[in-house]
């Protein structure tokens, strides 16, 4: 499966404090129809060729329903006109605010096959909402509004929720929030990730995110029939105790060579982060084939760092099955080089270490431990 | 779509319009009770309760053996005194009845246990601003747990077979109080979506006949989906535990009484030990 975020905009209606879109310089820019529809070519030169393949498009931003209803209608349309023997290989889904959500967009996502929404939500005040002042109020009052919406439309969502310095003094209070609003539905909980100083106030430590962690999930563990889509907890019970070992991208070490990111300009990069900060930057859509894109030479140093992250700084680490050494940007982030674990990788480690393997009683072994056995 | 059940006031004019409806006909005095049941009969519409509301404490009301097939919703203000009510309880045994009892008297607390006991369904009307939530916790445990044979008492037991941990859970039905089910009609039949709007004079519908389209307007729809507005604020009922069950029915009184935040919780426990116990089917000796 290919990956394709598909960066529609980067205009955002919203300012959300720990969001790296406000900060970039340049955000005014759509993708113009003419490269969606070099894309949609692209996809299907791509899935002739490569039988059994199939493509995910993520609609991502900035907010991609600021282009509208009739975006996705025209995105419909090019794809039933460059994907007709293809289409059926080609699944969508978005990720977004949902604060412009309406009735009209229900036709185009219906059609595309959208039964599904990732969205995010924070309760705290001034977090997430649009303006100097970071207007919550209207946010959440919107973000509430759009949810009804999905709900009477039975369409499907799910919501990450960013770990801040401000949610370290009541974890098990957002936690009952989010079970509360998603009620049978998932939520995630992910650490906020800072990479400047002006925002320093809300970053957190991989220390301080196990303990927040570490303080949901007795309760979780009592209770998990109850709340049973919640992540990390959820994922970590499939990898650890059902060994089911699909990971999420930054987990997995697979992102390699499955993963595209297209901005507005058709110019590609591995994902969004990696395009903001400039690097692994394979070319433009308008030149390439998605099959060139995949195998870009760039890639290789992120398939070597799985080679060589379990021979140097993970060779002791045991949960190396269930993290890889982290997300390779956040690597880079810290030390201007893939080669080497994230710093997130001790926030997995504590945590297995000193909540779950006590609270479940299952200690995690991995396949080299399991084949040492046997 | 499912038809709904008609609260209304005991008034001939209003019944005649209600033919093939199911009714919840509204009385103040036992002695209306009779004249009700004819009345519905005569014009054709079902029965689904009468709902009898007295200050008469249950002992002092002529319990009747012919009441035997009228399904009664008894609000009363106590149980009254006790050798009173032990003469009257063969009788009320009989009938099809559920006898509500407000939490403004603390007596009350021990009078639910006393009719559950004798086989005679209960319901706890939560009034006033100092509900005894451990109280409450003890007599949910009873009701749910308790292993001697008694009879439910709402809303612990009515929560307890309609119960999904993974949604949210409302009882207000126990007290009519459930636009899905219940609407509430004044004697011009004018329609409003709860006791406190038909009170206020905040009507969703002018004339019943409108009534078939209710579930379609804008009021109806905004108090469906109130729940959602517990989220729009930082702090108070979202952020608890027990919210997928109380859905914020004790907002008002949760910072000066917070007693409901542990009892809800350990209400959801109960509920999960109940449904445990009642899947484990015994199996005995004897085939």
């Amino acid at each position: 499966m290919a990956t394709i975020i598909v960066k529609a905009t980067e205009k955002c209606n919203s300012n959300c404090y720990y969001c790296d879109v406000v900060y970039k310089k340049d955000t005014g820019k759509s993708m113009p129809l003419e490269i969606l529809e070099t894309l949609f070519i692209r996809i299907n030169e791509f899935l002739k060729a490569e039988i059994g393949e199939r493509v995910e498009i993520l609609w991502h931003g900035g907010e991609p329903l600021l282009l509208g209803p009739q975006y996705y209608m025209s995105a419909l349309k090019l794809q039933d006109k460059h994907c007709l023997d293809t289409k059926n290989r080609i699944t969508h889904n978005i990720q977004t605010n949902l604060t412009c959500f309406n009735s009209e967009f229900m036709q185009p996502f219906k059609e595309l096959g959208i039964h599904s929404i990732g969205t995010s939500y924070d309760p705290e005040p001034h977090m997430r909402g649009p303006g100097k002042i970071i207007d919550s109020d209207t946010y959440n009052r919107r973000f509430m509004q759009a949810l009804e919406l999905l709900d009477r439309n039975d369409i499907a969502w799910g919501l990450i929720y960013v770990v801040t310095k401000k949610s370290l003094a009541k974890p098990l209070d957002i936690f009952f929030f989010l079970s509360n609003l998603t009620m049978g539905k998932g939520f995630n909980m992910n650490p906020v990730l800072i990479y400047d100083d002006k925002r320093k106030n809300i970053a957190i430590t991989p220390e301080e995110f196990v303990e927040f962690l570490g303080a949901i999930f007795p309760y979780w563990w009592k209770y998990r029939q109850r709340y049973p889509d919640v992540n990390p907890f959820k994922g970590l019970v499939e990898n650890v105790i059902n060994r089911d070992l699909s990971l999420s991208c930054g987990d997995s070490g697979a992102c390699t060579y499955h993963h595209i990111n297209v901005a507005p300009d058709g110019q590609t990069s591995q994902c969004g982060r990696s395009a903001d900060w400039g690097l692994l930057q394979y070319g433009n859509i308008r030149d390439k084939s998605l099959g060139e894109i995949l195998h870009d030479q760039q890639r290789d140093p992120l398939n070597e760092r799985i080679e060589v992250l379990p021979k140097t700084e993970c060779s002791d680490c045991r949960f190396w099955d269930i993290c890889h050494g982290g997300c390779p940007l956040d690597a880079y982030s810290q030390h201007g080089s893939f080669m080497h674990k994230s710093e997130w990788c001790e926030a997995k480690r504590g945590f297995m270490e000193r909540y779950f393997e006590p609270i479940t009683g299952v200690k995690f072994e991995s396949r080299k431990q399991e084949n040492c056995k046997k | 779509m499912r038809s709904h059940f008609l609260v209304c006031p005991f008034n001939e004019n209003l019944l005649s319009k209600l033919h093939g409806k199911s009714v919840v006909v509204r009385l103040n005095g036992i002695e209306k009770i009779s004249a009700a049941v004819d009345t519905v009969t005569k014009h054709q519409a079902h029965l689904h309760c009468l709902l009898l509301e007295t200050q008469t404490p249950v002992a002092a009301i002529p319990f009747q053996e012919n009441w035997r097939d009228i399904p009664l919703a008894l609000y009363a203000s106590s149980l009254g005194r006790f050798p009173d009510f032990v003469r009257q309880a063969p009788t009320l045994r009989q009938l099809n009845i559920r006898i509500y009892l407000p939490l403004d008297h603390e007596e009350n607390y021990t009078s639910f246990r006393i009719l559950s006991s004798l086989g005679i369904e209960s319901a706890v009307e939560f009034k006033g601003k100092n509900i005894k939530w451990e109280l409450i916790t003890d007599l949910m445990t009873y009701a749910l747990l308790g292993l001697i044979i008694h009879a439910p008492i709402a809303p612990f037991n009515y929560v307890a077979s309609h119960y999904d941990r993974q949604s949210r859970n409302d009882y207000g039905a126990v007290y009519f109080e459930d636009p899905y089910t219940y609407l509430h009609l004044d004697d011009k039949g004018r329609v409003a979506l709860s006791r406190a709007d038909l009170t206020a004079g905040k009507f969703v519908a002018q004339d019943i006949d409108d009534v078939d389209d209710i579930n379609g307007s804008e009021e109806f729809r905004e108090r469906v989906e109130g729940w959602r507005n517990f989220f729009l604020k930082a702090d108070g009922c979202a952020y608890c535990q027990g919210w997928r069950v109380c859905l914020g029915k004790y907002s008002d009184t949760m910072k000066s009484n917070p007693g409901c935040m542990e009892f809800f919780a350990e209400f959801m426990d109960s509920l999960e030990k109940y449904k445990a116990i009642k899947k484990r089917e015994k199996i005995i000796w004897q085939p």
